[in-house]
């Protein structure tokens, strides 16, 4: 059980950062002046 | 979405669950609890990850010319994104509370005098880190023409002690910096040593595995400052470096030593395995 707590908490925690990065990216790049560069 | 962007996102999300299962490893190993613990977090997280990383790119941007609009934008998100992760991580991995059970009494590195905390962190500082810094950078990321090239513009390879001086003189502002960047390494691991209830090689671990991979595992995203090459001869340099540093700073200031051989004696470890408190052993 505790096991599976675990195991969740990092998948949680992993595609939490995900979207937190993306979420940054969109509201942060633009006013930012961060241009992207392939 | 693009072959590059699923290339990207696919590459990302491996970095997030790389960060987050060593500092799952950390979370779970720690004696504190609550926004104390979330504070450590925070401050390892953001301090690897993007602090120490950033600065030194900052050192070497006359030849990675990455623009200072990106570089702030990376200290913001990853501030943004520790801030949050830190008190979550705490709470679903259910230190919220304080943990049931037996918990050491004492802190690792407890007992050292202010002098012995001073002579080893200055000669931590000021001798092993840069000794490591400039053995891995020559021996293992050096050793790849791509990267030569990309800081100095020629393939051409000096001899080690005639490249370390250059690295450290040349410009005058280097080594301290270096020393400054040392102390941050430092504090963040003497953190880690005071919140944890492993012992100290475990705690050793615990610290240079974190150092080893929240700062290189970002060299696993394509970006268009460093080719593949680079990356990877930066990913073996730093994470092993990173690694030995950790280990190596919970190893030296883990329990007062009281002369160079102590540091070696294995019986001495055998005492203070258990957090600083002598084993009785039957004569």
């Amino acid at each position: 059980m505790k096991t599976l707590k675990v195991s969740l908490a990092i998948l949680g925690l992993t595609l939490l950062s995900l979207v937190l990065w993306m979420a940054a990216s969109g509201l942060l790049m633009g006013p930012m002046g961060v241009e992207v560069i392939q | 979405m693009s072959p590059s962007e699923a290339q990207a996102l696919q590459a990302l999300a491996i970095v997030f669950l790389t960060n987050t299962l060593v500092l799952t490893y950390l979370i779970l190993r720690s004696k504190w609890h609550g926004l104390r613990l979330a504070g450590v977090v925070f401050l390892m997280y953001f301090g690897v990850y993007s602090f120490l990383s950033t600065i030194e790119a900052l050192a070497f941007n006359t030849a990675l010319e990455i623009q200072p609009n990106l570089l702030w934008f990376t200290l913001v998100a990853a501030l943004m994104l520790t801030l949050v992760f830190a008190p979550l991580s705490v709470w679903w991995l259910g230190k919220r509370r304080p943990t049931t059970g037996p918990l050491p009494s004492d802190n690792i590195g407890a007992g050292l005098t202010k002098k012995e905390m001073a002579i080893k962190l200055l000669v931590l500082a000021a001798l092993v880190y840069p000794a490591l810094y400039i053995s891995f950078g020559y021996f293992v990321a050096w050793q790849n023409p791509d990267v030569r090239l990309l800081y100095t513009g020629s393939t051409e390879i000096l001899p080690f002690w005639t490249q370390a001086w250059n690295a450290f003189t040349n410009p005058a502002w280097f080594y301290p910096f270096q020393i400054g960047r040392a102390f941050v390494w430092i504090g963040l691991a003497w953190l880690v040593m005071r919140s944890t209830k492993a012992g100290w090689v475990e705690t050793g671990f615990i610290v240079g595995l974190n150092f080893a991979l929240l700062m290189n595992a970002q060299h696993l995203l394509p970006n268009p400052f460093m080719s593949e090459s680079i990356r990877l001869s930066h990913f073996l340099e730093t994470a092993g470096s990173n690694f030995i540093w950790g280990f190596v700073i919970v190893w030296v200031l883990h329990r007062p030593h009281h002369s160079l051989a102590d540091l070696f004696n294995r019986d001495a470890h055998k005492r203070h395995r258990h957090r600083g408190h002598p084993v009785n052993v039957p004569v």
